[in-house]
């Protein structure tokens, strides 16, 4: 962490660009990958129901 | 090759036994990417350490231009052969690669304050990437403006098609008109101008960056491919 911590003024322009890529990336995750189970097990659970009827 | 892999259930299958890899590629990419970014590489002579967000924001960039370019490429297939596939693929690239568009805008102008003393100029440059990122926005809105979200597939497609034609001003810009933007240190006729130090940490983030990505739209294709798998039990009266 030393070569950020000890340098000039730019930290807060480093953290800030970091902090808002990596929230976003891994908001994007989240959001898709919550997607993603949530259409695949409600897709399963349609066709237990159709092959039950 | 392009027919093996266009069939719906091969691409799940396929994709699915990828996901794992992927994400475990992911995760030690961006450890290894941060590592050697923010505590391993040299500060620039000129940038001090604010070089530092150079590894996300030009991974974001080359990332913005190759989404869009699959975009192009996707909804080209789907108006000529009108494969469902590629329509699917199109609408999952075109969220993320805004994303990484406003992203690249984003860091770019936290880049933008301390070395040239402004969070934006309209330079040509950055005015073309806002009009990549307007391009995606556009393509989205297009794609959803229809009650029955396929008949929005074939004019969002000529919109993408028809948009293909900023991506050279992006790249080239930089070139064509004297800009505030630094030009290109990687991909130029007269080799790469960037020290190993730092292009070590600049490709590990954009391999993670690329990875990332298509994880992502593997996510966001199988949720679309389901849901339009519903729509069509919804039509066929078994739902």
């Amino acid at each position: 962490m030393e070569t950020v911590f000890n340098n000039n003024n730019y930290d807060f322009f480093i953290y800030l660009s970091y902090i808002v890529t990596f929230s976003s990336l891994i908001f994007l995750f989240i959001f898709s990958y919550l997607k993603y189970l949530i259409s695949k097990k409600l897709y399963s659970a349609i066709l237990e129901k159709n092959n039950d009827t | 090759m392009i027919d093996y892999f266009a069939n719906p259930s091969r691409f799940v299958r396929i994709t699915n036994i990828l996901v794992p890899w992927l994400i475990v590629a992911v995760g030690m990419l961006f450890i290894l990417g941060l590592y050697l970014g923010l505590l391993k590489s040299p500060d620039d002579v000129v940038q001090g350490s604010a070089v530092r967000i150079m590894y996300v924001h030009v991974p974001s960039a080359w990332l913005s231009i190759f989404s869009y370019l699959l975009l192009a490429i996707c909804s080209l297939f789907f108006i000529v052969w009108r494969h469902p596939l590629a329509d699917i693929l199109s609408r999952s690239i075109a969220p993320v690669g805004a994303l990484f568009s406003l992203l690249t805008l984003l860091t770019g102008s936290i880049w933008g304050k301390p070395m040239w003393g402004t969070w934006w100029v309209w330079d040509a440059r950055l005015t073309s990437m806002l009009i990549l990122f307007l391009l995606f926005m556009g393509y989205i809105a297009l794609s959803n403006a229809f009650e029955k979200s396929e008949r929005g597939s074939r004019p969002a497609a000529l919109l993408a098609i028809a948009g293909s034609i900023n991506l050279p001003v992006v790249k080239f810009s930089v070139d064509w008109w004297s800009t505030l933007h630094q030009p290109a240190s990687i991909m130029r006729t007269g080799g790469i101008s960037i020290d190993s130090s730092m292009l070590l940490p600049l490709v590990i983030m954009f391999l993670a960056f690329q990875l990332f990505f298509i994880l992502i739209i593997i996510f966001r294709s199988h949720s679309i491919l389901i849901e339009r798998k519903i729509q069509h039990l919804k039509v066929m009266g078994k739902l």
